[in-house]
């Protein structure tokens, strides 16, 4: 860059930021006076930021050549000893830095104006895939995209007003082009939200360094040559970002933003799926292995684990024949790592499944056959079970007969490989009444089923044995039995306040321990004894299935703001237990003995800026700790006592 | 004399259109180069490619013993350029062009350029875009040679200048700057102005160079022959060097250049009742070279 050219394009072009500044006086001036009429200030606010700003920055870019044309000075300032590479990124930066001081200046006024500050911090713009962008965002892209643009432009033409009108239509025309991708090719996915500033710099970078090899390989005498040279070079310009689009999309998958962190673990492996791909966590090896790359469009799916096998599940949508296409698919990979596709649904394909929904992917404990379920095209409530081996083969459905059943989650199968345990809700009364609920053994082989578990609470928290012969649930006590304060006017208001235990072979219940308000129960991978919450999360027990007592029970200190402040796990191969727990107004990882006593404390990585209770997975010697309010995954090194980020 | 410029098979065409085909030649240091050429022939387009303004399609540039690739631009310090019409940044003034223009040239010598807006009259305060044609090209002058180039590439613009300073101009600065050891390539349609100041002659006819001679030598050697005949005029032999032949009962004109003994005898072979041989001005031998009808391809004598 040549700093005389920067100085003279300073004194030439300093009118326009010179006039917007002068604007702002008044705009200024008029938020204060109107600063008790929010409406006319939104207008004035959103005026500002989106329309005069973005103007001024187009009409700043459009006027960066007219003196060459008006005055005729190509002749001269193209014999000037410069590059002419020189010429044109003196005149960008000159312009490009009167356009950010300009920016700036609003920057710094308006967010010191009272009524235009809140307005400028808080006001986001939505976008279709729900994430927002800050006015001050949309301001920026707009106004640099359209600076570019127009600067770009307007080396071709002597007429400002033209430049002016083209850069906006070109602009306008990138915006649609950018909506289709992400709206034809991307269906809105918010993991694809990053690609809208990459695409605008992108295409500011096309445009811009097609205009620079325009503007250096022909002269002012030639604008036809001008314009079919730059037209060329754009096209081969944008056919290249086009490439690092698709590359982003596709190969570069794996680095995308993390939206959603699948966990499942299984003896001392922790298998996690996410946007970039599923992962294997071996604690022993204390390594992180890709088994398989992102899904296309990194979409939510299921994954599940058994007999030494995982299964997952993803989206995959494409465009056919001008048919948008909606296919979910099943992935397994054996205990060999092999990995190939069993199962595919997709809107189009004609077929049992055709148009349905398909989700909870439950892999049996032998990994032979996996139930899912599926929700069928217009059907909100209704819900189909169905069975397939996992070679892909054997595909069945299965037709409950539980009457008036509205809706039902899988949670796991039983110790026999023969049944599976299913949540079920009946459909919801129209009277508001409360909605009945009951747990249900579901024989894949007869089709017969059998209720237990009305009511029953914390069939997540608690749930199937490692084995699967048993299931836990907490129930609330009959009204009439709670002593106050935990009766009716407890603050927890008909929390369980009895953990019982099902044998799933007979369904007999037993009733292992009442207190006031269990928040978790866990399960020791054994299967033998119990890790419970209860008072609401303040008070830990242990509780042997065996002796059919509790071992040891202490209290962990006051009552939290959030009822479920705290997770809980079994670790150190089930020598030990884990606690995330709340400490002032951060988070940290409590480790407690098995007689729990001994309490050694660490600091979640990043706890003082949670907001919810991470939740805690033992596995062999670590801790994960999974912060799902931003999606981060940490491990905690028990014997080293370092915490480690995975994702 | 070691050349300060030379070219060799420079070619540019625009789209289909050819404009300059095989253009070679080489320029010494002193000298001033008459450079002529009808309307369109690329004189314009030759400047514009010696300035790295536009590229060549093809040929080579070699300044000062360097090829000049299109995109080097340091080479430029040592040339000044004079478009024929001098346009400036009509909102700067006459001295915020001068010490613009100063910042790109190591070699500006500032007390050459008071004294040249002195003698041409130039009010350092005036606003460029209230000049007149002429003043603005005084000051294309003034910013010219204030580089002081070592070489002068004047693309026609003397034609705006009144017979007083274009005399000055002519004789004060070229030939100073000459004297000096810069070359000056002068293309010009005025084409007695260079009477008066080129050492050499270069003509551009459809993409090539035709003549590439002193000017002394071809004003010696450039003849017009008037013939006479009884009854019908003979047809015009195969003589070498002929530029121009007009025939008309019992009478023959011709332009040849260059012109020996061989080309006399040949001529007077013809038998004719009288003959003539006069010198040309420099006009006469330019329009003896390219033609006075509509633009025609010539071949190189």
């Amino acid at each position: 860059m040549n700093g005389q050219l920067i100085l003279r394009e300073w004194k030439e072009k300093f009118e326009i930021p010179l006039f917007a500044l002068a604007f702002l006086l008044i705009f200024v001036v008029a938020a204060l006076a109107l600063a008790e009429q929010g409406d006319v200030l939104d207008i004035l606010t959103g005026s500002i930021l989106l329309v005069f700003l973005p103007m001024t920055a187009v009409l700043l870019g459009a006027s960066a050549f007219i003196v060459e044309f008006k005055d005729g000075a190509w002749a001269y300032l193209f014999s000037r000893p410069v590059k002419k590479a020189v010429i044109w990124f003196s005149k960008f930066a000159a312009l490009l830095m009167l356009l950010a001081g300009t920016l700036f200046v609003y920057y710094l006024v308006l967010s010191r104006v009272p009524g235009v500050r809140e307005r400028i911090v808080e006001f986001r713009i939505p976008l279709v895939s729900g994430e927002t962008f800050s006015l001050w965002g949309v301001c920026l892209t707009l106004s640099l995209s359209l600076f570019v643009i127009a600067f770009s432009l307007s080396c071709f033409s002597d007429k400002q007003i033209q430049d002016i009108f083209l850069s906006i239509l070109v602009f306008a025309g990138f915006g649609l082009a950018f909506a289709s991708v992400m709206k034809e090719i991307l269906y809105w996915n918010p993991d694809f939200t990053f690609l809208i500033p990459v695409m605008w710099a992108l295409v500011a970078i096309s445009v811009g360094a097609s205009s620079l090899v325009a503007f250096g390989r022909t002269d002012f005498s030639q604008p036809g040559a001008k314009i079919v040279g730059f037209l060329k070079s754009i096209v081969l310009f944008l056919a290249m970002s086009a490439v690092v689009v698709w590359a982003a999309i596709g190969i570069g998958a794996r680095f995308r933003r993390i939206t959603h962190i699948g966990l499942e673990t299984s003896g001392r492996n922790a298998y996690i799926y996410l946007s970039r791909g599923l992962y294997r966590f071996d604690s022993e090896r204390d390594s992180l292995k890709r088994l398989d790359g992102a899904p296309w469009l990194g979409w939510g799916g299921d994954i599940s684990v058994g007999g030494g096998k995982v299964v997952w599940s993803h989206y995959s949508l494409v465009k056919k024949n001008g048919v948008r296409d909606e296919a979910q698919e099943l992935w397994i990979i054996d205990e060999d790592e092999n990995k190939r596709s069993i199962f595919r649904s997709s809107d189009v394909q004609i077929g049992p499944l055709s148009g349905h929904y398909l989700f909870n992917y439950c892999l049996s404990r032998d990994g032979r056959r996996i139930v899912f379920l599926s929700q069928p095209p217009g059907g909100q409530d209704s819900r189909i079970l169905w069975s397939l081996n996992s070679d892909g083969s054997g595909l069945k459905n299965y037709n409950i007969g539980i009457p008036n059943l509205g809706s039902m989650y899988c949670l796991g199968w039983t110790a026999d490989n023969k049944h599976v345990i299913l949540n079920v809700w009946e459909k919801p009364p129209k009277d508001k009444s409360p909605q009945r609920r009951w747990l249900c053994k579901y024989s894949l082989e007869s089709g017969a089923w059998q209720e237990f578990g009305e009511n029953a609470w914390m069939s997540y928290l608690f749930g199937l044995s490692p084995k699967g012969d048993k299931f836990g649930a907490g129930f609330p006590l009959p009204a009439a039995q709670l002593p106050p304060p935990q009766g009716p006017s407890s603050p927890y208001g008909g929390r369980p306040e009895l953990l019982s235990v099902y044998d799933l072979e007979t369904l007999a219940r037993t009733d292992i321990i009442q207190s006031s308000s269990f928040t978790i129960a866990r399960w020791d991978p054994s299967g033998a004894k119990i890790a419970y919450l209860s008072n609401g999360g303040t008070r830990l027990g242990i509780y042997s299935i065996a002796e059919g007592k509790i071992l040891s029970e202490t209290a962990l200190g006051p009552a939290l703001k959030y009822f479920v402040d705290k997770s809980l796990t079994w670790a150190a191969d089930g020598q030990k237990v884990a606690l995330s727990d709340l400490e002032g107004s951060r988070y940290i990882l409590r480790i407690f003995s098995e007689n729990l006593k001994q309490d050694k404390i660490y600091p979640i990585p990043r706890g003082e800026t949670l907001k919810t209770c991470p939740d805690v997975y033992g596995l062999g010697q670590k801790v994960l700790v999974f912060d799902f309010q931003s999606d981060r995954l940490w491990v905690f090194d028990l014997a080293k006592e370092k915490w480690r980020k995975l994702f | 004399m070691s050349e300060l410029l030379k070219l060799s098979g420079l070619g540019k065409s625009f789209g289909r259109k050819r404009v300059l085909e095989d253009v070679s030649f080489a320029l010494e240091p002193g000298r001033v180069y008459g450079f002529l050429g009808r309307n369109g022939e690329g004189k314009t387009t030759l400047a514009r490619i010696l300035l790295g303004v536009i590229p060549a399609d093809r040929g080579e540039i070699v300044f000062k013993g360097e090829t000049i690739r299109f995109r080097a631009a340091a080479y430029k310090r040592e040339i000044g350029y004079i478009p024929e019409d001098p346009f400036f940044y009509g909102w700067m003034k006459v001295r915020e062009l001068l010490r613009f223009n100063a910042s790109f040239y190591p070699k500006w010598d500032a007390d050459r350029v008071r004294v040249f807006s002195e003698n041409l009259g130039l009010d350092p305060n005036a606003r460029i875009g209230t000049l007149s044609r002429g003043q603005k090209l005084k000051l294309g002058f003034v910013a010219a040679v204030g580089a002081a180039p070592d070489l002068l590439i004047l693309d026609d613009p003397t034609s705006g200048l009144d017979v007083p300073t274009r005399h000055d101009f002519l004789r004060g600065v070229i030939r100073d700057l000459a004297d000096r050891g810069t070359a000056v390539l002068f293309a010009t349609h005025m084409v007695h102005e260079l009477e008066r100041v080129a050492d050499h002659l270069l003509i551009l006819q459809g993409g090539r160079i035709i003549l590439d001679r002193r000017f002394d030598e071809v004003k010696a050697s450039a003849r017009r022959v008037r013939l006479w005949f009884d009854g019908g005029a003979p047809e015009w032999p195969r003589i070498e060097g002929t530029l121009f032949v007009e025939s008309e009962a019992g009478r023959i004109e011709a332009v040849v250049y260059p012109w020996n003994g061989a080309v006399e005898d040949g001529i007077k072979g013809l038998a004719p009742t009288r003959m003539e041989v006069e010198t040309l001005s420099l006009e006469e031998i330019f329009v003896g070279f390219v033609g006075s009808g509509p633009a025609r391809p010539v071949a190189r004598s």
